[in-house]
């Protein structure tokens, strides 16, 4: 470990991050689970090396939570990280108020090597440098003699302070501290007997993404909102006749790409999209799927800007920064905190994320197969990933039914598509 | 690889029927592997010895109410049996909750046996027992057990001094009963107040910056 971060080394929340511990449950465990699919069966112990190798170079991942009179806090740590077979169900706790660990743990399983992460930490592209980091070294120390001595990962030129930079507070702008309520509006939430013991069910979806890049085109869209429209139907389908609340799907944004930032610690943003089926226009699927990705297009050109974006995140900080706020004590904020997540829980149906393209470098990519990730969640969630020209869409629901999935995958294979599906519930 | 006709997709897993239609599967031959592994069961129901523990001991503070209903109605000596009852299942609960956590379980055990020693004294009479004997007792074992937990567990001093702080401040308590005069012995609570302050010098004097840190992290806004 480098020694500019000891022990004694503790620091703040990010503005997202702040959100998570209140809102974190046995059915919501706010993991982001990152799983790689390897050629060959995983060596736990050059796993381990690996991980304790990627530690220095993100320390903020050795630390745990704590609670202050305030504000929650990150608190460096000697806790040894969990490097072991996988014996415990996807998204088990990762933060217990009443335990001291590490908010991470790496399993693997036969080929995969899964990393799940507690969104305080991070989000999806900051996990992805920690996990890519740790195949770097997994890769580096098991074929030695393959991969020359001084291969180093491109994207890897950032310092460590500017790993652990908050990004948030860099782009804040806003001296005004005005606080706005966001408006509630219902949405339309998937109800349904949910799966015993909090298990949620993963179901992958791989294909090769170039067919679908096509399809997209001939829509005059991009990737994520064809899928999103196709998802949005496949949950329209489902869903009882007399349900007539708009979908509204969630999607996060990785602000890196639109204000500089090498941050590994948490920024992005989320805006909605919404559509509102008409009952009484009778049209069929196709049409149908038409006007949504019309509507969709606009609505994420409308949202999609870099003004907009900054404003929301002047308006997120605003909250965390009136001094009224700050001075509540963490025990009053908590329930509030609760309150608002559960409410903006009901304003969305599902959250559908696309993490993006995961390059590799050669000569490492000869040893990857695919890459997977997925996000714990009580209500439904989508998270896109390619890899190598395949495209993994993962759902994941807690739901016993799976109806959804069944419907979006059907979609997708009646296009010609050559789908696999992958899930972790064996019948 | 298997196939399901329904939903025209190849399936990885070594299973009978379609994770998402539930129809059966069709084997197109080669490798199949195994992604996730299949976790049985794992939420285990409380034992049956705590079950019945805790009926028997409800069971008990009904039959003492209606008892004391019949019988000796003058004097509600069924609410202490009450509050002893609900005082030691929450003391339980606490301990299997806590159990990772020895000094901030010390500390919770101590608050918790305090007050209900309080509830107690107030229910009989207020004769002021508790504070005079029990919180001063409480406050130095907590603090004494702290310490020895730490060193034996080889616990570091600022994953448990916010405890041990609280743990001093509530030497407070002693402290002003003592000077409102209002204790019939003072002799536990002068003993608390100067355990609680010597703690305090003993950290304060020999982890001053470690002191200061910690204050800066739990108060930090």
């Amino acid at each position: 470990m480098s020694k500019s971060f000891s022990e004694e080394q503790w620091y703040k929340l990010d503005n997202a991050a702040k959100i998570f511990p209140p809102n974190t449950g046995l059915r919501d465990t706010k993991i982001i689970r990152f799983a790689c699919k390897l050629t060959e069966k995983v060596d736990g112990e050059i796993l381990k090396k690996a991980v304790d190798s990627a530690l220095d170079i993100f320390p903020h991942y050795r630390s745990v939570l704590r609670k202050g009179l305030f504000w929650y806090y990150f608190q460096q740590s000697d806790i040894p990280p969990i490097v072991e077979e996988e014996n415990i169900l996807p998204f088990t706790t990762l933060y217990d108020g009443n335990k001291q660990n590490l908010l991470f743990r790496v399993t693997y399983f036969n080929k995969r090597i899964n990393l799940e992460v507690y969104h305080a930490i991070t989000d999806g592209a900051g996990g992805i440098e920690f996990f890519k980091r740790i195949l770097y070294y997994y890769f580096k120390e098991k074929y030695s003699d393959e991969i020359p001595d001084d291969f180093v990962l491109t994207d890897s030129s950032s310092s460590v302070s500017q790993k652990l930079d908050d990004s948030y507070k860099h782009y804040y702008t806003s001296d005004k501290n005005k606080i706005t309520i966001p408006e509630s509006k219902k949405a339309y939430t998937v109800k349904g007997l949910k799966l015993s013991e909090y298990r949620t069910r993963i179901t992958e979806i791989t294909m090769p993404v170039d067919k679908l890049l096509s399809i997209s085109k001939e829509y005059k869209t991009t990737l994520t909102v064809y899928l999103a429209s196709l998802f949005t139907l496949a949950v329209h389908k489902v869903r009882p006749r007399s349900q007539n609340k708009p979908i509204v799907l969630c999607i996060p944004v990785n602000l890196r790409k639109y204000f500089p930032s090498d941050s590994a610690r948490n920024f992005f943003g989320v805006f909605e999209v919404k559509y509102k089926f008409d009952k009484n226009i009778v049209i069929d699927d196709n049409e149908l799927l038409k006007d949504i990705v019309q509507s969709y297009n606009s609505q994420f050109k409308e949202k999609l800007t870099k003004e907009k974006l900054e404003n929301s995140i002047d308006k997120m900080l605003a909250l965390e920064n009136n001094t009224f706020i700050k001075i509540i004590p963490l025990i009053i904020k908590n329930p509030v905190m609760h309150y608002f997540g559960a409410n903006n829980d009901k304003q969305m149906t599902a959250s559908f994320s696309n993490i993006g393209i995961i390059n590799i470098d050669s000569p490492m990519d000869k040893y990857i197969e695919n890459f997977i990730v997925s996000v714990a969640t009580k209500k439904l969630q989508v998270a896109l990933t390619t890899y190598n020209n395949k495209l993994t869409i993962t759902v994941t629901s807690p739901f016993v039914s799976s109806d959804t999935e069944m419907c979006f995958v059907r979609e997708l294979s009646a296009l010609g598509i050559d789908v696999t599906v992958t899930s972790n519930t064996i019948n | 690889m298997k196939y399901c006709k329904n939903c025209m997709v190849n399936v990885t897993q070594d299973s009978k029927m379609c994770p998402l239609c539930q129809n059966e599967l069709i084997d197109k031959g080669g490798e199949l592997e195994q992604e996730y592994p299949q976790i049985e069961r794992i939420i285990k129901k409380h034992s049956i010895v705590i079950k019945v523990f805790m009926f028997l001991s409800f069971l008990a503070v009904i039959l003492c109410c209606a008892a004391n209903y019949l019988f000796h109605f003058d004097v509600l000596w069924s609410i202490i049996v009450a509050v002893g009852v609900i005082c030691m299942w929450v003391s339980l609960s606490v301990i299997f909750k806590k159990r990772h956590n020895i000094p901030k379980l010390i500390l919770w055990e101590c608050v918790l046996f305090s007050l209900s020693a309080v509830i107690l004294d107030f229910l009989s009479g207020f004769r002021l027992w508790s504070i005079t004997y029990v919180m001063p007792a409480f406050i130095i074992v907590s603090l004494l057990s702290m310490w020895t937990v730490a060193s034996v567990m080889n616990i570091k001093l600022r994953d448990y001094m916010t405890y041990m702080l609280i743990d001093i401040l509530l030497g407070i308590v002693p402290f002003i009963m003592l000077c409102l005069n209002n204790v019939s012995d003072p002799f536990p609570s002068v003993m608390a107040v100067v355990a609680s302050v010597i703690t305090f010098i003993a950290i304060f004097v020999f982890n001053y910056k470690s002191l200061k840190e910690e204050l800066k992290k739990r108060f930090h806004i």
